[in-house]
């Protein structure tokens, strides 16, 4: 009986919650990483594939998320904290209202022609972490779906 | 050998040439963009005096649209172009610049992403009210900007302490305890959150707001201006028609007859019936003895004045009636206690005969007075009695 309570009780919570679980992920994922930035050691001795998100396809951008998040446990970091940080990243990023938010069909994707990680430009770790950040504040944002001729 | 060498040189000079051209056009053209509230982005550059026309284009990429410029800006300093934002994440995408000069000019500038060149419009409807029982100022606000609440920060200032801003993220601010003698003028403006794509510039400030410490809401200044005028009015009204003041200020002179009105016209001006005299106070002025009259009799001239007739006597009969000597007039001869009897006149020796007086001017008639009984004298002295001659 209890347990039934609670469980109502959290639904109706989390109805009248503002924010989406998605907002909410997004929103504690760029806290980590600011904490990561802030302790980042030998940033421009290491470098790492960046997609640009000042010109990534829509399509693209689940692509563009899973090499940020693939690449973010290379981090050399000062803080035995911000390795925490940085697995805690990799791990929401997985859930599956982050991935599959963006409603492209296989079949768009595909015509997008979206690059590997490896054919993105090299950055050094601190850009590296300012555009992960960038297309994080992107994903947050509404997204409208657009004409199929723009991609 | 020499030749090539030659045209080599030639062609280096001529590319040198053209990529200056290029380079000095771009820098004497410089863009600008912004986006402006999320709304629509505006580039501005300044204007040439030797080119007058441009034609803009601008796209984002991956957006695949090449648009022109729907809305030219055109400003005596510099001209611009506004271009509808119609997704916010384009914000996020390179954004290329293209404008066409006169003589087939182009100039061309690439911004990484203008998500740094966000500028929201300024916060409005500002409202402050106070919490007697908590001691408590609240600060109410609007934005127009749109995005999630969660994606705008803004900073709150106090104008009468700038030390004491600071940012928040909701739409209220409270201050406590709050100083009853202190004026709090507060201002807002509003940023991008860094969630959402952090701006590097500030909306303008909004309206200020002022509260002071009385525990209402201030008013604005117009109104203590309109309270002025009423109230400077409304004394002018009085000193306009209130006669007391108009007195006061303006002094008249005075009119005694106001305070004489019943005088004049319920006692017909008599004074005794007006000032209301008791009957005993009347009888006590009525008279309740009499005194006898005492007589006087005329002085006549002595012979010395007649004999001497340069001295001649002044007429006392002048024009004025009122010099002519009084006799008392006895009316009642009985009554007079005392009749005092005239001195015997002496026998004056014949005059000489008095030399012709100057014409006098002829007095008026003296009124008649009764003469009183003459003493029963001699004949001789009839003649000595008869009136003095008049000059």
């Amino acid at each position: 009986m209890k347990a039934c309570v609670c469980f109502l009780l959290m639904c109706v919570l989390a109805a009248q919650a503002e924010e989406s679980p998605k907002i909410l992920t997004l929103s504690k994922v760029m806290n980590e990483l600011k904490k990561i930035q802030q302790g980042l050691t030998n940033s421009n001795k290491t470098w790492f594939n960046s997609p640009a998100t000042n010109d990534l396809k829509d399509c693209c951008v689940a692509s563009a998320l899973e090499c940020f998040r693939s690449k973010v446990l290379h981090l050399s970091v000062s803080d035995e904290k911000l390795k925490k940080s940085q697995r805690s990243v990799h791990h929401e990023l997985r859930k599956s209202f982050i991935v599959d938010s963006v409603s492209c069909t296989p079949q768009e994707t595909q015509k997008a022609q979206c690059k590997s990680c490896e054919a993105y430009t090299m950055v050094n770790s601190r850009t590296f972490v300012d555009n992960f950040k960038t297309l994080l504040q992107k994903r947050s944002m509404p997204v409208k779906r657009r004409d199929l001729k723009s991609l | 050998m020499t030749y090539i060498h030659t045209s080599r040189l030639y062609f280096r000079l001529l590319f040198l040439i053209l990529c200056f051209q290029q380079c000095s056009s771009a820098a004497a053209l410089s863009v600008q963009c912004k986006i402006i509230n999320v709304d629509y982005v505006e580039c501005i550059w300044q204007r040439n005096l030797s080119t007058m026309n441009y034609t803009f284009s601008s796209m984002f990429a991956n957006d695949g649209l090449d648009r022109g410029c729907p809305k030219y800006i055109l400003e005596q300093n510099y001209t611009g172009c506004r271009i509808p934002l119609k997704d916010q994440n384009l914000r996020f995408n390179k954004f290329i610049v293209t404008i066409y000069t006169e003589g087939k000019h182009t100039i061309s500038k690439t911004f990484d992403s203008l998500e740094r060149n966000v500028l929201l419009n300024p916060p409005y409807n500002l409202s402050v009210m106070w919490n007697e029982h908590s001691d408590t100022l609240s600060l109410y606000w609007n934005s127009s900007a749109p995005l999630r609440k969660t994606c705008i920060v803004y900073m709150v200032r106090n104008q009468k302490d700038p030390s004491q801003s600071l940012n928040v993220t909701d739409t209220s601010y409270s201050v406590s305890p709050v100083s009853q003698n202190k004026l709090y003028v507060f201002q807002v403006r509003s940023t991008v959150a860094d969630s959402c794509g952090s701006s590097d510039f500030w909306s303008d400030w909004s309206d200020p707001v002022e509260w002071s410490g009385t525990g209402n809401s201030s008013r604005p200044g117009w109104l203590y201006a309109i309270l002025s005028v009423v109230l400077l009015s409304m004394l002018g009204f009085l000193l306009w028609y209130c006669e007391r003041k108009k007195i006061l200020s303006l002094p008249v002179v005075p009119d005694p007859s106001i305070n004489l009105q019943d005088l004049f016209h319920k006692h017909d001006g008599n004074v005794e019936s007006w000032i209301h005299i008791s009957k005993e106070l009347k009888e006590a002025f009525q008279p309740d003895y009499t005194e006898p009259s005492c007589d006087v009799c005329e002085v006549l001239p002595s012979c010395d004045t007649i004999s001497k007739p340069e001295a001649c006597p002044e007429s006392k009969a002048s024009s004025d009636p009122e010099a002519c000597p009084q006799t008392e007039i006895c009316s009642q001869p009985e009554t007079c206690s005392q009749l005092k009897a005239c001195p015997e006149p002496e026998a004056c020796p014949e005059p000489e005969a008095c030399p012709e007086p100057e014409a006098c001017p002829e007095p008026e008639a003296c009124p008649e007075a009764e003469i009183c009984p003459a003493p029963q004298t001699d004949s001789s002295d009839k003649e000595n009695t008869e009136e003095p001659q008049s000059s």
